[in-house]
């Protein structure tokens, strides 16, 4: 939506500030982007201006907040897509970030999920140069699971220190 | 570009996944179904997109529970009248009925929305591994258990048992007695 009719309004109230003498502007624009913003809802609320105008500011308040709230949705829903797509090769996501990252490839995570759904293959290359990569530098042996229930000399000296 | 069609369609087919239930945990591995039964294993997820897939499951007579679960872990339900308030022990239920406690592990695990009902009815269970061809035919996977199935005393050989490296004998004195297994006790009764 575009609201030209707002600039006849902010003009003369910015002269009423500055000047202090000069007539008041007219209701009729700062309405009408209002009305313009009330054809949604029903009854007295879409054509009464003083109780369809709290509704827009309601409705504008939770327009503020979802713009943080949906980039927040869309990482969650990233992540989860990203999940999925490295458990079918059998990487993780933390494994496959760093991996790529350290090797100057820099793709996010959005753009993983669409290589994962549009172009499987390339991701499932990038999925197992980063498998390689790790397996060379000696992080997957690091990452293995190591054995409960054994107690050394040395794992509590390590710890201590 | 006939070829980039039928892979959407294979895309978006419902497959069907197998898991053995045999001495798994019913708590972490609905945790794992549920994923297959949702379809957040698929990078094509969202939660308004119907995608999930069918598991059976198998075996759910045979699951297993940590420490004292089966004695303490309880399952309570409430009618909404007065006095309708009833509890039961895991393994009370699972004696009425084998596959309740893997139905409502894998239920309490899915968001309560209006989506859950159509999910729960792609969960396939089944108390032993006699499943229906028609069912078993579908079947193209089959998720990996959780935890690795113990094998116990009764499984090695007599010969494993009495190589199994020992570090000293036990004396005669320090040995208890052995128990005496209750079909030994009625053969001599009679």
């Amino acid at each position: 939506m575009v609201f030209l009719s707002i600039f006849r309004n902010v003009s003369t109230m910015y002269t009423r500030k500055t000047v202090g003498r000069c007539p008041k502007p007219d209701k009729y624009w700062k309405r009408s982007m209002y009305f313009r913003m009330m054809w949604k809802y029903y009854g007295r609320r879409q054509h009464i201006y003083s109780i369809g105008a709290p509704m827009v500011h309601r409705a504008l308040r939770y327009s503020t907040k979802s713009t943080q709230l949906k980039k927040k949705y869309m990482r969650e829903m990233w992540t989860m897509r990203l999940g999925a797509a490295c458990n079918q090769h059998g990487i993780e996501e933390d494994e496959l970030l760093s991996s790529l990252t350290e090797a100057n490839i820099p793709l996010n995570r959005k753009v993983l999920t669409d290589l994962s759904i549009y172009e499987p293959r390339s991701f499932q290359s990038l999925a197992t140069f980063a498998k390689q990569r790790n397996e060379q530098s000696g992080l997957s042996d690091a990452l293995k699971p190591t054995f409960t229930g054994i107690l050394t000399h040395g794992h509590d000296g390590d710890k201590k220190k | 570009m006939a070829y980039n069609r039928v892979l959407q369609w294979s895309v978006m087919t419902r497959s069907w996944w197998l898991y053995d239930a045999e001495n798994q945990c019913a708590f972490k591995s609905a945790r794992k179904i549920v994923n297959y039964l949702q379809g957040k294993h698929k990078p094509i997820y969202h939660p308004l997109s119907d995608i999930g897939d069918h598991v059976v499951v198998i075996n759910t007579k045979l699951v297993a529970m940590r420490d004292d679960r089966w004695r303490k872990f309880t399952y309570s339900h409430h009618t909404g009248y007065a006095g309708g308030f009833s509890r039961a022990s895991a393994w009370r239920l699972h004696d009425m009925d084998p596959t309740k406690v893997m139905h409502k592990a894998c239920y309490q695990r899915i968001k309560g929305n209006l989506l859950r009902p159509n999910i729960m009815r792609r969960l396939h269970l089944f108390p032993d591994d006699n499943v229906p061809d028609e069912i078993m035919a579908n079947i193209s996977d089959q998720i990996q258990q959780i935890q690795i199935v113990p094998k116990q005393l009764e499984d090695y050989s007599q010969l494993e048992r009495d190589n199994f490296p020992q570090i000293f004998e036990w004396p005669e004195k320090e040995m208890m007695p052995k128990k005496k297994q209750p079909e030994l006790l009625q053969t001599e009764d009679t």
